[in-house]
């Protein structure tokens, strides 16, 4: 039997994530929406469902640790949530552990991000994704 | 690749715009946030040793250190000069 399609969404305000990221993750397996920045991320989040959250950090309107703790509130702790950012510091990976958010850091790896996100998606819901 | 280098490049001229005002206005904040935003998207096409010397120019924003920040804007103006060809001259060479 067919995996379900894992459906994504990503804010980012760098242009060229918006062009890479549905190739990287492949359509057949993921289906995924882009906005480009933290406002647009909240209000897709609320009205599409989806099944995990790729937020950049530094977005415009509303940064990616003010929109994991806003899906925090109303999907509680343990939706899949990654932050993807090119901030490395410790105070920034300690916040991400804070909002119990997975952390990825920029630049992605292309060739990666598709097991990435499989591997997070079976933690965070081994019955369902084996 | 050719709307990847075109969405690139119009985001690139931008961001160095943004960058070269804050440099004028001595504004270490927006510096590193235009550095910061144009080091992503240079690392995605491959310009990597631009990205490294906007990482540079990030870290010296961050840090509140305009006398360090001074030290990486000639490689960086030289840098982008190089990218930007490069990308207009490969634009050309395959249109869409």
């Amino acid at each position: 039997m067919n995996q379900p399609i894992c459906r994504v969404l990503v804010a980012d305000d760098d242009p060229t994530v918006a062009l890479l990221m549905p190739v990287a993750l492949d359509p057949g397996e993921f289906s995924v929406v882009v906005v480009d920045n933290g406002l647009d991320a909240l209000a897709e989040f609320k009205r599409t469902p989806c099944d995990i959250v790729l937020l950049d950090v530094e977005m415009p309107g509303m940064d990616g640790f003010a929109v994991c703790a806003a899906i925090r509130q109303s999907r509680g702790h343990d939706f899949p949530v990654v932050l993807v950012s090119g901030h490395r510091d410790p105070e920034s990976i300690a916040r991400a552990e804070q909002l119990n958010a997975s952390y990825i850091a920029k630049p992605v790896n292309w060739q990666l991000i598709s097991a990435q996100l499989k591997a997070l998606l079976a933690q965070s819901r081994p019955a369902a994704r084996p | 690749v050719q709307q990847l280098l075109s969405a690139y490049l119009k985001a690139a001229t931008q961001d160095m715009a943004r960058l070269e005002l804050a440099l004028r206005c001595s504004d270490v904040e927006q510096l590193a946030s235009a550095a910061h935003g144009l080091k992503s998207s240079s690392f995605n096409v491959g310009a990597n040793r631009f990205a490294e010397i906007l990482r540079d120019i990030e870290a010296g924003g961050r840090a509140g250190n305009l006398t360090d920040v001074t030290l990486h804007v000639e490689p960086l103006m030289v840098e982008w000069e190089r990218v930007r060809l490069a990308v207009k001259q490969m634009l050309a060479e395959n249109p869409a």
